[in-house]
């Protein structure tokens, strides 16, 4: 057992511990009278997975403090002031927001010098996902909230955008 | 290329898991489900995590990524939890 004691060891089984809490949570979200406790859990999921996270790190929290205080600041103020009729648009918006990290995080391993063939394949299949998550959560939110309509011709801008993110050196930005 | 393939085995009781779930719900309950299941998504913030400290460009775009993937971790339980809590009010 002294592989417990292994700061690693640990992260793994917390992060065990959360995906259990996250499945019990969709679980209990899937029922009304317990939905408001599965949200909860599954919050306390991801308190628990970013924390044990941030302790493991051995590096500077500058980064993490301001993008975590900024990124918490900006979602719980639209979180607590948008209108309840506009909701469904601020969901769209939250994804496409997810869909933007996925990309970053993305952009970020294709910068990494050592990546197999196999491991580039999947960090541009990672770039496209995120990029089509951003791009499609802007316009499900223009949509919802009326302020775009789209045309017959939407499908060629979709063709253009797939061509973007496929295209590598759309990212070739090594050496800013 | 044995973690690749465990992996891919992750990917696809998962893919299963998420079926099981989501199979039986009231639809009713499909709104804020679909809301709190985005505020999962969010565990991207793990990864974005893990970037930074690695150079100007790399501390960018972790920045960006670690800043993206709060907004919607805490704007996503936070929404959640109003339209539940719409649903007690009834």
């Amino acid at each position: 057992m002294e592989s417990i004691t292994n700061i690693a060891a640990i992260q793994n089984l917390v992060y065990i511990g959360s995906s259990v809490l996250f499945i019990l949570g969709i679980k209990m979200l899937g029922k009304e009278a317990t939905a408001v406790k599965g949200n909860y859990l599954s919050a306390l999921a991801m308190f628990s997975a970013v924390a044990i996270t941030c302790l493991s790190l051995e590096i500077d929290y500058k980064v993490i403090v301001a993008g975590v205080l900024l990124g918490g600041l900006i979602g719980s103020a639209i979180a607590i002031k948008v209108k309840m009729t506009a909701i469904p648009e601020m969901v769209a918006l939250f994804n496409g927001f997810g869909g933007l990290a996925t990309f970053l995080i993305a952009w970020s391993q294709f910068n990494a010098p050592d990546n197999s063939l196999f491991q580039h394949a999947l960090i541009m299949l990672t770039v496209y996902i995120g990029g089509i998550t951003f791009s499609g959560s802007l316009v499900a939110y223009g949509k919802l909230s009326e302020r775009i309509k789209l045309g017959k011709g939407s499908w060629i801008t979709n063709v253009l955008i797939s061509f973007f993110y496929l295209k590598p050196s759309s990212l070739s930005l090594r050496n800013i | 290329m044995e973690m690749y393939i465990l992996l891919g085995f992750v990917l696809l009781l998962s893919i299963f898991l998420g079926l099981e779930l989501i199979a039986k719900v009231p639809s009713t309950l499909h709104t804020p489900l679909m809301s709190g299941a985005n505020a999962i998504s969010g565990i991207a913030l793990v990864g974005a995590l893990m970037l930074s400290g690695d150079g100007q460009t790399q501390n960018l775009l972790a920045f960006g990524a670690i800043l993206f993937a709060s907004i919607n971790v805490f704007g996503g339980y936070l929404v959640t939890n109003r339209m539940l809590s719409m649903f007690k009010k009834k």
